[in-house]
């Protein structure tokens, strides 16, 4: 059982992500605080990367270093112990630069040395701070419904709406969307009530071009009936993309009335047609009868 | 003579009763006007009424607060510090709600938002103000001390124009303090006010409550290295594991673990990820090397790797997330284990539940993550014995953001 976790010597930096639109030329400097909390100095140093997005789990990772050297500065410093200091890394992308793409992903990687290593396995750690770079000229951001699921019955109070959201531009973006569900008319299916909204994205993460985001909402509403989820996406206040599904949704109390009334109306139909067939079987029974009767009297006659 | 009497008395019944429906009658129907418009020594001439007074209700040594029909018109009705509502309309306004919590980093927002507090996302709660529940509330935000004024979205959250406001963006108190983020899409190390109005019916909307102020946080990450036996303990640098006895019988693993300590507010969590310098420990002296391998080395003559030991995991209960071990290093034999590679390779993610993996599902924020590694290797009956069999390991942060 590991013991609980104590305030320790840990490094903290800050911001952790930089977002920048960039142009040809550009000068821009980053700032990053470095939080030593250590009992020792550390010696911090600074290099690029390349980040990605995995278009599923949305996690950002490393995918190569030293890719963008050419736009950012090296620089190195020392932080004492138990001190906050800044560190700035200058951005130059000079004048006879080409942009390939519309949006770039480095990142900034700042290493931790303290000591030299001399023993079997030496460890080190660093940072890697996500740099969103976008050509405000070449990009066409856009987002795509790719998924808009409901069951078209459900059995409850409540139920699941599956929701996908695709990055299909050529830049980052942040969706904002949202659920907005409506009590539908089943005869001409046109929207009668507003009832509410259910927010997405609340977690506010940016998706790298096809990135998905994958939601899965619960909707509860305990009046039974026909309904409609609609879908919202918007870049910013713009609206992108809209989508909807109709479900009906019965509570189980309401299938259970409905249960008794359909036995209660089907006992009584049955019960109609016995007495029907009982009155019936008593006619032919009393015309055997009346016919029987007036053989036995010619008979007799005879 | 007595059917006289008796018409007499019905007539004058009548007239009574006459009499009196005219009194009452002309007591509503005739205007009621100032008796003494003129005197001896004055006449108002063409008498009418204003609404709202006049001029001549103030001079240098008295104020005449005068309010009539519901108009208001004394400058001292309001200051800065007071409002005193006057005139028919305050009866129907809503009472002036009142922001009661706004907060971006106190504890319940870290265990929401992870260690370092919430950056671009907030929460309020509101006390109604004896208002009805069914009350729908309107929340202002200013980064200007409102200079600029915008509302929240009802739908979206997120802070929008004044001008695009409408009656989606008034909710009810209940709606409001459903969602654990009521404030979304905010900026980073801003410092907010917020203010609220209320909405009972038509024309009842409240004047705006007392301002809340809020800073969001930066987005960070921290992260550290300690290298300690079975118990963690912080160590300084540098962050070395002591040679250890790497015999080909069997399986040995390295007095030290390495400990791991991660938090982020990041709002889709952070990886680590490993890369290796050599692939392997490699010995300068003989040029050989003992190969990075995933498999378990009890049952292959040669191999190192690294193996996370799960029991020491931290946080046991997600705050607000797990910390989780990649697959590759979360091995299931005693001496199992995950290879390393030169291009960097997740080792561990944050998770919303403690039985997620690093493959599936989106990450989450964290604090106070924590988890042991060991390193385990075994020589071939082959190799050159050397005393200076090295390797170089560097774990790397990054952020969901």
């Amino acid at each position: 059982m590991a013991e609980p976790l104590e305030s320790n010597s840990k490094i903290t930096i800050h911001p952790a992500v930089f977002y920048r639109n960039i142009s040809i030329p550009t000068n821009d400097v980053f700032q990053i605080t470095v939080e030593n909390n250590n009992e020792f100095p550390v010696q911090i140093s600074t290099s690029t990367g390349e980040f990605t997005q995995d278009p599923k789990t949305l996690s950002n990772t490393v995918i190569g270093m030293d890719l963008f050297n050419n736009w950012f500065s090296e620089t190195s410093k020392e932080i004492p112990a138990n001190t906050t200091e800044k560190i700035e890394v200058k951005m130059d992308i000079s004048e006879n630069t080409t942009f390939e793409k519309a949006s770039y992903f480095p990142t900034i990687i700042l290493h931790v040395t303290a000591g030299e290593n001399s023993e079997a396995v030496g460890t080190n750690f660093e940072y890697a701070i996500p740099v969103f770079l976008q050509s405000l000229e070449m990009i066409q951001p856009d987002l795509e419904i790719k998924k808009l699921d409901t069951e078209k019955l459900s059995i409850g109070q409540e139920i699941e709406i599956d929701t996908e959201i695709q990055n299909t531009g050529n830049t980052y973006t942040r969706p904002s969307a949202y659920l907005e569900f409506f009590e539908v008319n089943p005869l001409n299916k046109d929207n009668k009530t507003r009832i509410n909204t259910i927010t997405l994205n609340t977690d506010q993460i940016t998706l790298l071009p096809e990135s998905i985001l994958i939601e899965k909402n619960t909707w509860e509403r305990k009046s039974p009936g026909y309904y409609r989820a609609k879908l919202h996406v918007m870049i910013g206040n713009k609206e992108i993309d809209t989508e909807s599904s109709d479900f009906w949704l019965i509570s189980q109390a309401w299938l259970n009335s409905l249960y008794i009334t359909a036995g209660i109306l089907l006992g009584l139909i049955i019960l109609f047609i016995i007495t029907r067939k009982i009155k019936l079987g008593e006619k032919i029974l009393g015309g055997i009868k009346r016919v029987t009767q007036r053989l036995f009297r010619r008979r007799n006659k005879k | 003579m007595r059917k006289t009497a008796y018409n007499f008395l019905a007539t004058a019944s009548l007239s009574l009763i006459l009499g009196t429906f005219l009194a009452i009658f002309s007591s509503f129907s005739t205007k009621v006007v100032a008796q003494n418009l003129e005197s001896d020594n004055y006449r108002i001439i063409d008498p009418s009424i204003d609404a709202g007074g006049n001029d001549d209700a103030s001079s240098g040594t008295y104020n005449l607060l005068d309010s009539i029909g519901g108009s208001i018109n004394d400058e001292r009705f309001e200051s800065s510090n007071y409002k005193l509502g006057t005139g028919i309309g305050y009866t129907f306004m809503a009472n002036v709600p009142v922001v009661t919590y706004f907060q971006t980093d106190d504890s319940a927002m870290i265990a929401l938002c992870g260690e370092g507090g919430c950056y671009n996302r907030a929460k309020f709660e509101l006390d109604p103000e004896n208002n009805p529940t069914e009350t729908l509330y309107l929340v202002e935000i200013s980064t200007d001390d409102w200079t600029t004024v915008q509302c929240i979205d009802g739908t979206t959250k997120e802070p929008k124009a004044i001008s695009s406001k409408n009656i989606n963006d008034y909710l009810t108190e209940a709606t409001w303090e459903a969602e654990d983020f009521n404030l979304l899409g905010l900026a980073s190390s801003t410092e907010y006010k917020i203010r609220l109005r209320a909405l009972n019916g038509d024309f009842t909307e409240s004047e705006p409550g007392p301002d809340a102020t809020e800073s969001t946080t930066d987005p960070s990450i921290s992260f550290d290295i300690n290298i300690s036996g079975d118990t963690w303990a912080s160590t300084s640098a540098p962050y070395e594991i002591d040679s250890w006895e790497i015999t080909t019988v069997a399986p040995s693993t390295a007095d030290d673990l390495i400990w791991l300590d991660m938090g982020t507010n990041a709002v889709a969590g952070a990886i680590i990820q490993v890369r290796d310098t050599n692939q392997g420990l490699l010995s300068s002296y003989t040029g050989e090397s003992i190969d990075s391998i995933s498999d378990d080395l009890s049952s292959v003559s040669e191999g190192f790797g690294l193996k996370v030991d799960t029991s020491k995991t931290l946080p046991a209960t997600g705050q607000p997330g797990y910390f989780i071990e990649a697959s590759t290093y979360d091995t299931a034999g005693a001496q199992e284990v995950g290879e390393l590679y030169a291009t960097p390779t997740i080792i561990f993610c944050t998770r919303p539940n403690s039985g997620d993996n690093c493959s599936t599902g989106t990450g989450e924020p964290i604090s106070g993550a924590r988890s042991g590694i060991w390193l385990k290797a075994r020589a071939a009956p082959i190799r050159s014995a050397a005393s200076d069999y090295t390797d170089q390991i560097t774990f790397t942060a990054i952020g969901t953001f």
